[in-house]
């Protein structure tokens, strides 16, 4: 008995297992690569392994090469398999041996490729070229080895690629049953009549002799339409040239399985295939004269890669279409609820995005919920369906409970469409590929697993510990915190980072987990951050993920999450966030060629954040407070200097020219302008006579003392050449300084403190001197009595005293440092 | 009385698609509804009958979108529609009430000073105080015809009526009864009754509704239009036939210049380029098809009037800055960003850049 199914079809898999109950076979034959016989023992009730959970392929020493089985609980393959070994039937994959699919696959890539530099021969020398030739077969690895596995299916599971106009029949066969039955979308229709079915007792089989019928009828016309020399078949692309060649064999592969399978003696054989293989598979063909002979010459002397297979964890994310899994399915979410439910899934499912929507903090009333069910029933029969599909479930739920909005929707989304559930498999299962290659590579490194903490210096100029300080952060990545960077206090030049080693066993297991993330720790690590960049919503975020991604040497995000930020930029509101970003930009710029970064991709990224941050700049200093305006200002220097030491120097022009102009804004917050006057003067934008005017200005009395405050704050932070280099400077400060009432005076102290508290001593020591000095030139300009020295010594001579800077003091510091 | 009327009722205008489609019509109607559900999917839609007759297309767009609509109808719940202007809400509006009702005249026409009265019920004052408080001297509200008679009424603008005239709509949208306490009695809907209304949610100087009234309307969101070409194709055709109707002497605008347009006012709506590549910040005006159409008539009446017939990007150019600009210091950057970023990297789009750029 053949039953032909839809993979993570839930109708299909409810409909098996009753159908499966009522036959009762001596033996499960299941399409599924046989290299994974010794694994189907693990799927049993009670066992540890828990879906969602793949089967993983993967040759032993090229871990890239793989393939993923995934299957979930509403899965038929997964149902028959639970049925067979709940009851100790034997069951076994009968697919065409994975070992050779892969080296097929594989070889036929080779000659595809061969192919292409034959018919281009020395055209292009350039190795670089040559390589974009081959760079898709080694960046595609996760993409491309999941299509596999839909290929395997693409009977069924192409229905989502159907919306194309008119493929041919065997990409959408099920579009051709429905719209011979009057329904314009294949999806709908297979959802209505089988994954929808509520089946009544008794006669389960007889859905799938109906199917089987059917897909006979659908094969013969392909078969016909293909002799006349379809137009759509003419131009084969690269899958449909791996399709033809691999798609028959496999059909042989499960008919010789299933002769084997009868010679053993089973009398009652239940096979669980894809529904488009089910009429390649029946009685008449298997024991048809001279077709077992055939079959057997086909599969002599195909190519074998050495295979391993295991379980590894697998999400319902993943299992989604929009995640690139080919044999996908839109909503995970929804099958589970069909499969799980009994009776009439739309109420139940209402009730549940309400309480999801109220988790989000929305109103979604019972009242609602009933309108929803209401509407949904109209819906429904209005568009003359039997049951509510899940889009009318979704219109109703936007229309009644979210007033029209699908913002919400968007929120709750995830949860309940998808349905976030990660899979278990027990530890006693063989490694994964990820773990393995992690191994490998630790062993390399000669980094061992150890319980002991212990603290590893790295010297990033040796080959060995750069690539172990890229290991480390790649795991890191990975959330497997085996080492934790800490701060170098003794040596703090940049090429040495200090790490803390310590392996704790729940690490094994976050790795396992990490295995759906890719093969090998680069890819992983590279899909995860790229995950994350993919869904982060900060551009500052963003950029730091950016600078993990350099940390831990992935090319592959680098770049990505570079393309990222580039179209994040052109969104982003927030000045600020650009500003802090653009800093990192440009230093990733300048050492960038160490690390073979796309440099003009990094310099288009610059040049547009710094056309944005100028254009937007003035509008972002519009009425700041002091802590806002104090942020700002460090931002404004930092970007100055980003900018300053940036190759290409038209964006550093452009923003002198836009500072000069906020310097002289008398609105501007004036910490603000302070900073950019001293920016422009250092940059010699300004000259002594210009800067001076700016200073007296902002110092003259009529603008508030605690505006000439921070003016100087502004103007003086890390900035002390100026007042020891420039008398005038000097001058202008000191005659504010003297102009100040007393208790001006000691409003204004702790600010002038915090301003030249982190100079260095010995421009203190020069401060002080020069107000010395001019207390002496203006003694003698004055002629004061010289007995009262101290009286007329600057103010700010005084201020340097309260400072704590005593000359006397220090000269004794240093005398015995 | 044969003065020719501006405009026709959609039930006069389109009597005779609504006659074949209700004489052909066998399928269950809903309790005194003209036509069955299926048949107002093929009145709005348009189709082709089983005896040849055509039905023209009212709505363009998503048949999902009017499905909900027609099937909230069907349900005892009121229908709101929700969209930018240019949407085509009301219309969307009157030809559902023309297809159930037959009626699409039962209209209130919500503003700020839309009064309880417009919306439950007035008074004749003369006869109130000639003969005291009775059925004959109480003026009724399209509302109240239209649940003695058990037809839609429709509601326009309802996010202009104010927020306490709203809730007089909550006791009648849910049970169905408008109370009348000078009489001591009440009008109860009759089976068939129905509201559609109309309402602008991202509009300036509105009033939002209750959540207690939003929750007695399904919402249904007119969209904007899906594709450019269905964008290009309404542009183009409202602005010839607002040409004609206004007599502009300019020649008729060519198609590259609409394609602009309606690329320009895409692109910020819709926050990125056309090819995706990169991401743009969105103006705060709505930038809708009826501001595009709006732009397109300025130019060419700035080009018939005042320039040489044939429009040019700079007569286009006030009106997008018109259209873009409705804050004047975000929306200026905004402008200011896309042109450096977008329009200056177009190459045959110099004429453009130049001629915004001097405005800016």
């Amino acid at each position: 008995m053949i039953f032909g199914i839809r993979h993570h079809g839930p109708g299909s898999a409810a409909s098996l297992e009753k159908a499966l109950r009522e036959f009762e076979p001596d033996i499960v034959l299941i399409e599924g690569p046989p290299e994974a016989n010794p694994l189907i023992k693990y799927v049993a009730p009670g066992s540890e392994l828990i879906p969602p959970v793949a089967l993983l392929a993967y040759a032993g020493d090229d871990a890239r090469q793989a393939c993923y089985y995934p299957f979930a609980e509403f899965s038929p393959e997964w149902r028959a398999m639970l049925y067979a070994n709940e009851k100790g039937l034997p069951c076994r994959f009968i697919d065409l041996a994975q070992s050779n699919w892969l080296a097929l696959s594989k070889q036929l890539k080779e000659e595809k490729i061969a192919a292409l530099s034959e018919t281009e021969p020395n055209s292009d020398p350039n190795p670089e070229n040559r390589e974009n030739l081959e760079a898709p077969e080694v960046s595609d690895i996760l993409p491309d080895a999941e299509s596999e596995t839909a290929n395997e299916d693409e009977s069924l599971t192409k229905l989502d690629d159907s919306k194309d106009s008119t493929p041919p029949i065997h990409r959408d066969p099920i579009g051709t049953l429905a719209r011979a039955a009057g329904y314009e979308d294949s999806e709908v229709f297979w959802e209505q009549l089988i994954e929808q079915r509520r089946q009544k007792e008794g006669n389960a089989c007889g859905i799938f002799s109906a199917l089987l019928e059917a897909m006979k009828a659908l094969r013969a016309q392909e078969l016909e339409s293909k002799e006349n020399g379809d137009l759509n078949q003419k131009k084969l692309d690269y899958e449909d040239e791996e399709d033809n060649l691999i798609e028959p064999l496999r059909e042989v592969a499960m008919r010789q399985n299933i002769r084997q399978a009868k010679k053993e003696g089973f009398e009652k054989i239940a096979i669980v295939c894809g529904a488009w293989h089910a009429p390649a598979l029946t009685d008449e063909i298997i024991e048809a004269k001279g077709q077992a002979k055939i079959d057997a010459a086909a599969l002599k002397g195909l190519p074998k890669q050495k295979l391993e297979t295991t379980w590894i964890p697998w999400t319902n994310g993943r299992l989604s279409f929009a995640s690139g899994y080919g044999a996908g399915i839109t909503a995970p979410g929804w099958y589970e609820h069909i499969f799980s439910t009994e009776g009439d899934p739309t109420l139940p499912w209402l009730v549940k995005a309400a309480s999801f929507l109220r988790a989000e903090d929305l109103d979604a009333s019972s009242a609602q919920v009933i309108d929803a069910v209401r509407l949904t029933e109209a819906l429904t029969s209005l568009r003359e369906l039997p049951h509510p599909g899940l889009s009318e479930i979704n219109e109703a739920i936007l229309a009644c409970l979210l007033g029209g909005n699908p913002l919400p929707l968007s929120l709750i989304q995830n949860k309940l469409l998808i349905g976030e559930k990660l899979g278990q498999v027990p530890p006693d299962i063989p490694g994964t590929p990820l773990t393995n290659d992690t191994l490998r590579q630790s062993q390399k490194l000669r980094l061992k697993q150890e319980a002991l903490s212990k603290t590893l210096e790295l010297d990033l100029r040796k080959p060995l510990d750069l690539e172990r300080s890229y290991f480390l952060n790649r795991l890191n990545v990975l959330n497997v915190a085996w080492g934790e960077r800490q701060k170098n206090h003794i040596k703090t030049s940049t090429f040495h980072e200090n790490w803390k080693l310590e392996w704790r066993p729940e690490m094994s297991l976050a790795l396992i987990e990490a295995s759906i993330w890719g093969k090998t720790l680069i890819e992983a690590s590279s899909n995860k951050l790229m995950d994350a960049a993919t869904k982060c919503t900060s551009f500052k975020i963003l950029v730091m993920l950016l600078g993990q991604a350099l940390e831990a040497n992935l090319e592959e995000s680098i770049k990505g999450s570079m393309r990222l930020a580039s179209e994040r930029s052109n969104a982003s509101l927030d000045v600020s966030e650009l500003m802090s970003a653009l800093p990192v930009l440009v230093s990733i710029s300048r050492y960038g060629n160490v690390r073979e970064i796309d440099a003009e991709l990094v310099n288009s990224l610059v040049g547009h954040l710094a056309e944005k941050v100028i254009i937007n700049l003035e509008a972002a200093l519009v009425s700041l407070d002091d802590d806002a305006a104090r942020s700002m200002m460090r931002l404004i220097s930092d970007c100055e200097e980003a900018l300053r030491i940036y190759e290409e120097d038209r964006y550093i022009g452009e923003l002198y020219t836009l500072l000069g102009r906020l310097a002289r804004k008398p609105s501007i917050h004036p910490l603000i302008s302070g900073k950019t006057t001293k920016l422009l003067f250092d940059a010699r934008r300004l000259n002594e006579e210009e800067a001076r005017t700016i200073m007296q200005f902002s110092l003259s009395k009529a603008s508030s003392h605690a505006y000439s405050g921070m003016w100087l704050e502004g103007f003086l932070t890390d900035n002390a050449q100026v007042l020891i280099h420039d008398h005038t400077f000097f001058q202008v400060v000191d005659s504010w300084l003297q102009g100040l009432e007393i208790d001006q005076f000691q409003e204004l102290l702790p600010l002038l403190r915090k301003v030249m508290g982190p100079y260095s001593i010995a421009e203190k020591r020069n401060i002080q001197e020069r107000a010395l000095s001019q207390t002496n030139w203006q003694a003698k300009e004055e002629e004061a009595a010289s007995d009262n020295d101290l009286l007329l010594l600057p103010v700010l001579d005084k201020v340097l005293s309260l400072l704590g800077v005593n000359l006397a003091d220090r000269q004794t510091d240093e005398v015995q440092a | 009385m044969d003065a020719q009327l501006l405009r026709e009722h959609a039930e006069n205008q389109y009597k005779d698609e609504l006659d074949a489609l209700s004489s052909v019509d066998k399928k269950q109607r809903p309790p005194r509804w003209k036509m069955s559900p299926w048949a107002v999917m093929t009145y709005l839609m348009g189709g082709k009958l089983e005896n040849g007759f055509e039905i023209s297309p009212k709505y363009i767009g998503n048949r999902r979108t009017i499905e909900i609509a027609v099937a909230t109808l069907t349900t005892d719940r009121a229908l709101l529609l929700l969209g930018l202007p240019g949407t085509a809400k009301t219309w969307v509006a009157e030809h559902l009430a023309a297809a159930i009702s037959g009626d699409s005249t039962l209209l209130i026409q919500g503003t700020a000073g839309t009064s309880e009265e417009s919306v439950r019920y007035g008074w004749n004052y003369a006869r109130l105080l000639a003969e005291g408080p009775s059925m004959q001297a109480l003026v009724p509200s399209p509302m109240m015809e239209a649940m003695k008679a058990g037809k839609t009424a429709r509601i326009e603008e309802l996010t202009r009526i104010p927020a306490d005239v709203q809730d007089t709509l909550i006791t009648i949208l849910s049970e169905k009864t408008l109370p009348v306490p000078e009489l001591g009695t009440e009008i109860q809907a009759v089976k068939g009754f129905n509201v559609i209304a109309t309402a602008n949610d991202r509009d300036k100087g509105v009033n939002d509704l209750s959540s207690a009234l939003k929750r007695r309307f399904n919402t249904v969101i007119l969209p904007v239009p899906a594709t450019i070409e269905e964008e290009i194709d309404i542009v183009t055709r409202r602005t010839e036939a607002m040409g004609k109707a206004l007599e502009l002497p300019a020649e008729k605008p060519a198609i590259e210049e609409i394609t602009r347009v309606v690329q320009i006012f895409r692109e910020l709506r819709g926050g990125a380029t056309l090819d995706g590549k990169t991401k743009l910040r969105s103006p705060s005006g709505s930038m809708s098809t009826a501001e595009a159409i709006s732009v397109m008539n300025n130019g060419l009446a700035l080009s018939g009037h005042f320039g040489d017939g044939a429009l040019k990007a700079e007569d286009l150019a006030a009106g997008i800055v018109g259209a873009v600009v409705k804050d004047p210091v975000q929306d200026s950057l905004v402008l200011k960003e896309y042109l450096e970023t977008v329009v200056k990297e177009r190459d045959d789009w110099k004429d453009f850049y130049r001629s915004i750029r001097h405005l800016l």
